[in-house]
């Protein structure tokens, strides 16, 4: 069991006062039994470390908009309020160089037959319209006033670590589908500790398939009650993988505690069939034919088949007994999705390499094969399951998977882990969704449709595709049961291109992935940064893809050490319709970069750590701070975020630091009312925990806290 | 329920043992030393060794799946070395795939107490691993 918390302690000295710096006049005088005031002035040093940049959608966006209404970025110079042009009558102008024009005739062209929309729509005539205001000399950019709509965010206390959900754009799915309790996933694995909050309400009758007890640790073999009592998988203590594997796919979403799950209302049915040291072939050959409703050794089975097994388990070799309930399985309906194995082996492994199973690989946080995934050409599909050797994204914890947890004392928390495990139930919860979003998809074309939308162009080996929610649930919601929506279907390969410090191009392929033609819209609409350079070209990639490639180049003469950052919007038509895809750009420049949060500054008192003077700076102050009205004393000078607005600064993921290190921290000792000056020091990312307990607040709580003021 | 930590230096942490990890040059034959470099023959899951500041010999397996094992097999001590030979036993089931680390800690009482004193004098330890029953191979060399 990972519960590897670190914790220190604050180590003061107990008698080296710092006597800060003199600034100059000011002190002396001053009554006595008054006490003294003064200024405490200092700056605050950034760690290296790259704030995080939220993906874009991607994906293929129907944008609604405001009906006739165009909005016109004006040429330098130019005044939107003088400018004549037929057909169109300025609505507003504001201070800046945009405006709104109405088109007159707009509102004409709109036509409803029979409640559906035509073609010739109000939607289409605003993009005619602004096709029109582009070929104005004054106009530099035209566009539909498109309305923007926030994504799902989940308010899952820990959802910001859940990097693996932006990686196949679950934000934007959950905005479509959230998942249906009338869809079942059978977990075959360790077993679901059922009291975890992430599974209330979610839990069908399951079944302990482990026949032999002393594998099973719960004194019997097979029996009604698949709890997971522990693995006993290290001396450390029991995995509660499955646990782990079925927060993914389903633990409890926008619950406000936690983390989410990929589907917010499925019922998972826990098939305990891994015990201690593994599991047997016969043991999870009759869990798949008992999940399928088949029959198996134990003469039951469920009320109710699941629709979807889940199997985050392998071992090398083909076998074919467990080929046959896999067959058998499939042919019941089921869709099977499995691990394709850790081994960085190009062999195939049981049960992922059958045909009858949809065999996952491993990717990381860039979207490339993580470094452990199998890469056999039976793996059909590929989906997150983090490298935890990595925290790329720099946000303090290592770049695994978070799910749901238990340890051998029955505590119950979150953890990250890595592997084809990990992968596995991220698509087996997309492919919950797909049967939310329409039951009557077969096992077939649920495995169709997470194939034909899934991202291509990632280098992933074998021109391995990476799994998207959001294009797969949308194909699904156009009825597209075949693989292909019926429609066009934007996507982006990359939702971020991240020149880092050191890259000056990058390339971005955007591809339609459905049916009918797109074209272009007149470009792409991007914030006048002098950085950046863009151009799109006409592309077909190898696998007959038709496209178009983003190349994007930068310049960092001139910027400032920090982060640049920017989105560019691709539109394009598709008859009427007008789909965007949003390419986020970062660009690093020097080494050195900063946080965009509020940062805290404290003067709490060095015994009892009450914080008695508060101020805020920010890198618009350049992270410099100045504390006014301070009385004379004794002071620790400290300094954080408070990203997860806890109140509390320095916990997991935020920065922190101390005067004049976080390592030999020392008070600070105001005598005379003289004004203490230049005190720099640095904030660093808080140490990485890697696992969460509820209700394990150690008992060794030594480490002070520090809280802001309201 | 809070997710716990702080950043507060490690001062004790820090002061540190002595020994130095000796990097093992891959690809080598059977393990033999030459004036200037050791040579490790281990292929398997990644193996760690370190010795802590209380003299303790902390070895970690990165695992590819649950299932695996890893045991101390003895601990002898040849040509003022002491060698510590493990055993690691993959699975023969099915699985989780899920990357699992298997640390062992050899407590310095143990090492001198019950294998004869092998640590006493011992300037560098080397760390032998055996697939199951074959023949042990080099994986790691820590000196102290």
């Amino acid at each position: 069991m990972m519960n590897t918390k670190t914790r220190t302690s604050l180590l003061l000295p107990a008698v080296a006062l710092f006597a800060a710096s003199c600034g100059g006049g000011g002190g002396g005088g001053g009554a006595a039994n008054v006490p003294q005031t003064t200024t405490l002035q200092g700056t605050l040093q950034m760690p290296q470390v790259a704030p995080q940049i939220a993906p874009p959608a991607t994906g293929m966006l129907e944008q609604p908009m405001v009906p006739g209404e165009v909005v016109v970025w004006m040429k330098p110079g130019r005044d939107a309020a003088s400018m004549n042009m037929e057909g169109f009558d300025l609505v507003r102008t504001g201070a800046g160089r945009t405006a709104i024009f109405h088109a007159r005739c707009s509102e004409g062209r709109s036509s409803i037959k029979h409640g559906a929309r035509v073609e010739d729509s109000v939607e289409k005539a605003t993009c005619d319209a602004a096709e029109q205001m582009k070929l104005h000399d004054d106009v530099m950019i035209a566009s539909p006033n498109y309305i923007y709509q926030a994504t799902v965010q989940p308010n899952d206390t820990y959802y910001q670590a859940q990097w693996h959900y932006d990686q196949i754009n679950m934000p934007q799915t959950w905005d479509l589908q959230q998942g249906s309790s009338n869809v079942i996933v059978a977990v075959l694995d360790t077993g679901i500790v059922s009291s975890h909050p992430e599974f209330a309400g979610r839990l069908v009758g399951g079944y302990d398939m482990i026949s032999d007890p002393q594998r099973a640790r719960d004194g019997d073999g097979r029996d009604p009650n698949p709890e997971d009592v522990g693995d006993l998988q290290t001396p450390q203590g029991s995995s509660f993988h499955g646990t782990h594997c079925a927060g993914t796919i389903g633990a409890n979403g926008n619950d406000g505690q936690g983390v989410a799950g990929v589907d917010w209302n499925c019922k998972l049915m826990n098939v305990r069939c891994l015990g201690q040291g593994g599991g047997t072939i016969e043991d999870i050959a009759n869990a798949i034919l008992w999940a399928a409703g088949l029959p198996n050794a134990t003469g039951t089975v469920p009320p109710q088949r699941a629709d979807i097994i889940s199997m985050s388990l392998g071992g090398p070799g083909l076998n074919p007994i467990m080929q046959q309930a896999c067959d058998q399985a499939a042919a019941a309906g089921v869709l099977l999705v499995a691990a394709a194995g850790n081994d960085n082996t190009d062999q195939p492994q049981s049960p992922a390499a059958f045909d009858s199973v949809l065999s996952v690989g491993a990717t990381d946080i860039v979207r490339q094969r993580a470094p452990y995934s199998n890469f056999s050409p039976t793996v059909d599909l590929w989906a997150p399951g983090g490298d935890m050797s990595v925290d790329r994204d720099g946000d303090g914890f290592p770049d695994g998977v978070l799910s749901t947890i238990a340890d051998d004392n029955g505590n119950l928390g979150y953890t990250f882990y890595q592997g084809t495990s990990m992968a596995c139930p991220h698509v087996a919860g997309v492919a919950a969704l797909l049967k939310a979003q329409d039951p009557s998809l077969t096992a077939s074309e649920l495995r169709q449709l997470l194939i034909g939308t899934a991202v291509t162009g990632l280098n992933l080996p074998n021109q391995g595709r990476l799994v998207d929610a959001f294009a797969a649930v949308q194909a699904a919601q156009q009825g597209g049961g075949g693989g292909q929506p019926n429609a066009p279907a934007l996507v982006a390969a990359q939702s971020v291109a991240d020149f880092g410090a050191d890259l000056t191009e990058l390339s971005v392929r955007i591809e339609n992935r459905g049916t009918g033609d797109l074209v272009l819209d007149g470009g792409f609409a991007t914030p006048p940064v002098s950085w950046l350079s863009a151009e799109v070209f006409d592309v077909t990639a190898n696998d007959g893809i038709d496209g178009d490639e983003l190349r994007l180049s930068v310049d960092r003469t001139g910027l400032p050490n920090g982060v640049e950052q920017t989105t560019i919007t691709l539109n394009y038509l598709a008859g009427g319709q007008l789909l965007s895809v949003d390419v986020a750009v970062r660009l690093q420049v020097g080494q050195s970069t900063v946080t965009s949060d509020t940062v805290f500054v404290l003067l709490v008192d060095p015994v009892t750590f009450e914080t008695k003077y508060q101020t805020e700076t920010s890198v618009g102050q350049g992270f410099s701070f100045a504390m006014q009205g301070v009385v004379d004393g004794t002071y620790l000078l400290v300094a954080g975020t408070d990203r997860d607005n806890d109140d509390f600064l320095g916990d997991a993921g935020e920065l922190f630091g101390a005067f004049p290190s976080l390592d030999q921290p020392i008070p600070v000792q105001i005598v005379g009312g003289r004004a203490a000056t230049n005190l720099s020091f640095a904030l660093q990312e808080t140490v990485t925990v890697t696992s969460f307990g509820l209700g394990d607040e150690p008992a060794d709580d030594a480490a002070p806290r520090f809280r802001r003021l309201d | 329920m809070r997710a716990r930590t702080s950043a507060f230096a490690r001062a004790p942490l820090a002061l540190a043992v002595m020994m130095l990890p000796l990097a093992c040059a891959g690809g080598g034959a059977d393990g033999h030393r030459d004036d200037d470099m050791i040579e490790c023959d281990y292929q398997g899951p990644p193996v760690t060794a370190e010795l802590l500041a209380n003299g303790d010999l902390r070895v970690e397996m990165t695992a590819p799946t649950a299932g695996h094992t890893l045991a101390l097999v003895d601990v002898a001590r040849v040509d003022g070395r002491a060698v510590v030979h493990l055993r690691h036993d993959a699975p023969t089931d099915l699985v989780a795939q899920v990357i699992t680390t298997l640390p062992l800690v050899l407590p310095a009482d143990s090492l001198t107490d019950a294998f004869g004193g092998a640590f006493g004098g011992a300037r560098e330890v080397h760390v032998r691993v055996s697939h199951g029953d074959d023949a042990p191979q080099l994986a790691a060399v820590v000196a102290r």
